[in-house]
């Protein structure tokens, strides 16, 4: 059996919906519930606002390794490593190798 | 504060072949206690891969088949109620076994981590502190930061290879240590560009999965931690360490829950293999951030009593580009720094700002892009027939909440019309630094 809303009941809901909240209010808080779904951006979630100053603190941390690796010895980048030109020179001739295909290289599959 | 994440025993591979696993890897790393969660869906906002089932105020539960084990659920689980397997009793056995020679494959972002679970604050780098602490443990260490820079020379070369080959050339000569090689490239004019980055195992399974036909751009380069056990068991056991290979237990250590199960996938036996040696694994364990700070506390060392002091010989030397591969945008930019020497011949003194690409650096960025103008060497003049070329890179940092991140970068490649030569993808957004295996914070909404 269909429950009919009574005229007294009618205006009991209306009148509480106008005098709480406007209708572009009421899309306000509808669209903001929406919101917390759709934010596509990480840093922008509340989560990703929660962990800002932690992932920029340890970012800070690895930029000041780079820069102590350079001033104290000298390698700013990889083929300047000394032991990587060890390593090619010893054993894996160059990069591309047959040796670096055997053991520096893999494939990916598919996985359905 | 640091809170703790509690941790369950390593199990076996699975026995076959199931959904998305092959025979041998590790299934469910990451699991919901029932018990702990209170359905509050902060783990389901921040998946990547949709992974998490359950809706708000039920139990959630984690879909296997479609988890790539990043973690960013458990980190951010406000309950605690999300756990890791753990290698932790294992390798501490083998830490005791007089017959076994233990190496730490010590990635770049445990040591801007690790002193936070003894009470420094974030951030805090712990460089010789972590060395001395793990030799007193007795580990042997192999920076994964030497095997981010044989990553280097191999992808950026692979890189060179594909972007020559696309160009029309069919010999690639490399001039790097004042000396020539020349490369066969016939076979890159079928690997397409752009090229992906492959050292984030949670992307490479992301694309497994969910976009399969993008697996020809991956680069073929297995990650560091996987180079790392490759080569320890082989060049450093016969001509460094001179061990054999077979008393060698080598352990990632990782900001990293991907890491254990990419640790599991079948076809990393390479060292086995090349030394037909059936059964052995390239890498034996994975301990993460966490883990190692509990392997410390139950041997009683604390990192921070060490002196800040580095005496870097063999695997401990690393480049400034390979320390940056833990942060987002740091891959590119050590790849950026060797192809910049390679094509323009130039070499700049090691702090000169011309290595610095901060154009390719991640931040807090969902994602970067950029274009490197590289002036060329006259060899290389010559046969690409300009004066200079431009690498166009992108950066994705964190694939994003349900791909929120990457969608767009992907669909671009699949429809052929992505501008880039290059793309970097880190699953976790900032990059591993924030990855699923770091000490876990209690996080204060604002």
């Amino acid at each position: 059996m269909r429950k009919e809303i009574s005229r007294r009941e009618f205006l009991k809901i209306a009148g509480i919906t106008t005098v709480g909240l406007s209708f572009s209010e009421v899309l306000g808080v509808v669209e903001k519930a929406f919101a917390q779904e759709v934010i596509t951006n990480f840093f922008e979630t509340p989560v990703g606002k929660a962990r800002l100053s932690l992932i920029k603190a340890r970012q800070a941390g690895l930029y000041r390794d780079d820069k102590i690796v350079r001033r104290k010895f000298k390698i700013a980048a990889s083929h300047e490593n000394p032991m990587i030109k060890t390593f090619y020179k010893q054993f894996a001739k160059h990069p591309l190798s047959e040796i670096s295909e055997e053991l520096l290289h893999t494939h990916y599959k598919p996985r359905k | 504060m640091i809170m703790k994440v509690r941790t369950f025993k390593v199990t076996k591979g699975v026995p076959q072949d199931v959904g998305t696993f092959r025979k041998g890897e590790l299934r469910g790393i990451i699991r919901i206690n029932e018990k702990g969660c209170w359905g509050c869906d902060t783990c389901r906002s921040v998946c990547p891969a949709n992974a998490i089932e359950g809706t708000l105020g039920e139990v959630h539960r984690i879909n296997y088949d479609k988890c790539i084990n990043c973690g960013q659920c458990l980190i951010n689980c406000p309950y605690g109620a999300i756990e890791q397997m753990s290698y932790v009793d294992v390798v501490l056995e083998k830490l005791k076994d007089k017959d076994t020679k233990v190496v730490a494959i010590i990635a770049p972002a445990v040591r801007v981590a690790i002193a936070e679970e003894f009470g420094a604050k974030p951030g805090t780098l712990t460089v010789g502190q972590l060395w001395q602490a793990l030799e007193k443990a007795g580990f042997l260490i192999y920076e994964n930061n030497f095997a981010a820079d044989q990553t280097i020379l191999e992808e950026g070369t692979e890189l060179l290879a594909r972007i020559a080959a696309h160009a029309g050339l069919t010999k690639l000569p490399v001039y790097v240590w004042g000396k020539e090689f020349e490369i066969d490239i016939e076979e890159f004019k079928h690997k397409p560009l752009p090229q992906f980055t492959s050292c984030c195992p949670a992307w490479v399974r992301y694309a497994e999965i969910n976009y399969p036909q993008l697996l020809p751009h991956i680069s073929s380069c297995k990650s560091p931690q996987q180079m790392a056990g490759a080569t320890a068991k082989t060049y450093a056991a016969k001509y460094i360490w001179k061990i054999d290979p077979k008393k060698l237990f080598t352990v990632g250590i990782m900001p990293c829950t991907a890491k254990i199960f990419e640790a599991s996938r079948p076809e990393f036996d390479s060292a086995g293999r090349f030394l037909n040696i059936p059964g052995m694994r390239d890498v034996d364990a994975v301990l993460t951030t966490r883990d190692l700070a509990e392997v410390f506390r139950r041997l009683g060392i604390n990192p921070l009593k060490f002196p800040e002091k580095r005496d870097p010989r063999y695997f401990k030397w690393y480049s400034g580009g390979a320390t940056i591969f833990g942060t987002s945008g740091g891959v590119m930019e050590a790849a950026v720094r060797f192809a910049f020497h390679v094509l323009s011949g130039l070499e700049p003194s090691a702090m000169s700002p011309q290595w610095d690409f901060k154009q390719v650096r991640g931040y807090t960025n969902p994602v970067v892009s950029a274009t490197i103008p590289v002036p060329l060497r006259p060899e290389y003049k010559k046969a690409f027939g300009t004066d200079k070329i431009e690498i166009k890179v992108c950066i994705v940092n964190g694939i994003g909440p349900s791909g929120g991140h990457i969608k767009k970068v992907l669909e671009d490649v699949v429809a052929g019309k992505s501008p880039y030569h290059f793309i970097e993808v880190m699953a976790c957004p900032g990059g591993c630094l924030n990855g699923g295996g770091q000490p876990k914070h209690e996080l204060v909404f604002g």
